[in-house]
């Protein structure tokens, strides 16, 4: 299989929610603000748990938030 | 610097002051002729089992009274309060990694604490080996973690 990296929308996502703040979206969550900042920084790949809830708070499928982009 | 940063950094400075101070104890205790010192073997047995346990109640007095401060300090700053012992699945998964580091410092003094005796070293040796990996296994673990918390990662 190809090489390949996960990117995210998340914090266009948070963007499209009021300007949500990282805090009020790792409350939301249930996890701490310095993995959401992990998280948009690409250098952690969240569980699967965590990217259902993170699809159910911003009301998008897991698709629309994460992506993935082979390497050449 | 976040509450796992702080949360590791307590442990490490905490790791290394309680050892040095048990040890600087003990020795006082020795030179002062405190301990039976006919069976060597039983005499170190009985230093880390009573090592052991208070290590571990100092640890939670330590880690309470550290998030007392922690929590007037923030009150202080008007920060939000941050809970240390608050974990998610990214920490967990960090200390899993730094667990794997300390049981691989660990099993190499392991390794060489038997390796004394092989050489027909003395038990103090052996027990001096243990103890002095046992405290550089948490001291890397716990510069691993503030590491990887630093790098963002």
């Amino acid at each position: 299989m190809e090489k390949f990296i996960i990117n995210n929308n998340v914090r266009m996502m948070r963007f499209h929610n009021g300007e949500m703040t990282q805090k009020d979206l790792a409350d939301a969550v249930g996890v701490s603000r310095q993995t959401i900042v992990a998280i948009e920084k690409g250098k952690y790949s969240p569980s699967l748990e965590l990217c259902f809830k993170l699809s159910i708070v911003f009301n998008k499928s897991i698709d629309e938030i994460f992506s993935i982009e082979y390497k050449k | 610097m976040s509450a796992q940063e702080k949360r590791s950094l307590l442990n490490l400075v905490f790791s290394i002051l309680f050892t040095v101070v048990y040890g600087i104890i003990v020795y006082i205790k020795y030179n002062n002729g405190d301990f039976d010192t006919s069976n060597e073997m039983r005499l170190w047995s009985v230093i880390i089992l009573i090592f052991i346990p208070i290590s571990i109640a100092a640890r939670i007095v330590a880690t309470i009274m550290f998030s007392i401060i922690n929590s007037i300090a923030n009150e202080i700053k008007g920060k939000d309060d941050e809970d240390l012992d608050f974990y998610d699945e990214r920490d967990k998964l960090i200390e899993l990694k730094s667990t794997r580091v300390a049981l691989v410092v660990f099993s190499l003094g392991f390794i060489l604490a038997l390796s004394t005796q092989a050489f027909g070293m003395s038990v103090a040796a052996f027990f001096l080996t243990m103890l002095g990996f046992g405290l550089l296994s948490e001291v890397i673990a716990s510069i691993y973690i503030i590491i990887i918390y630093r790098k963002g990662a």
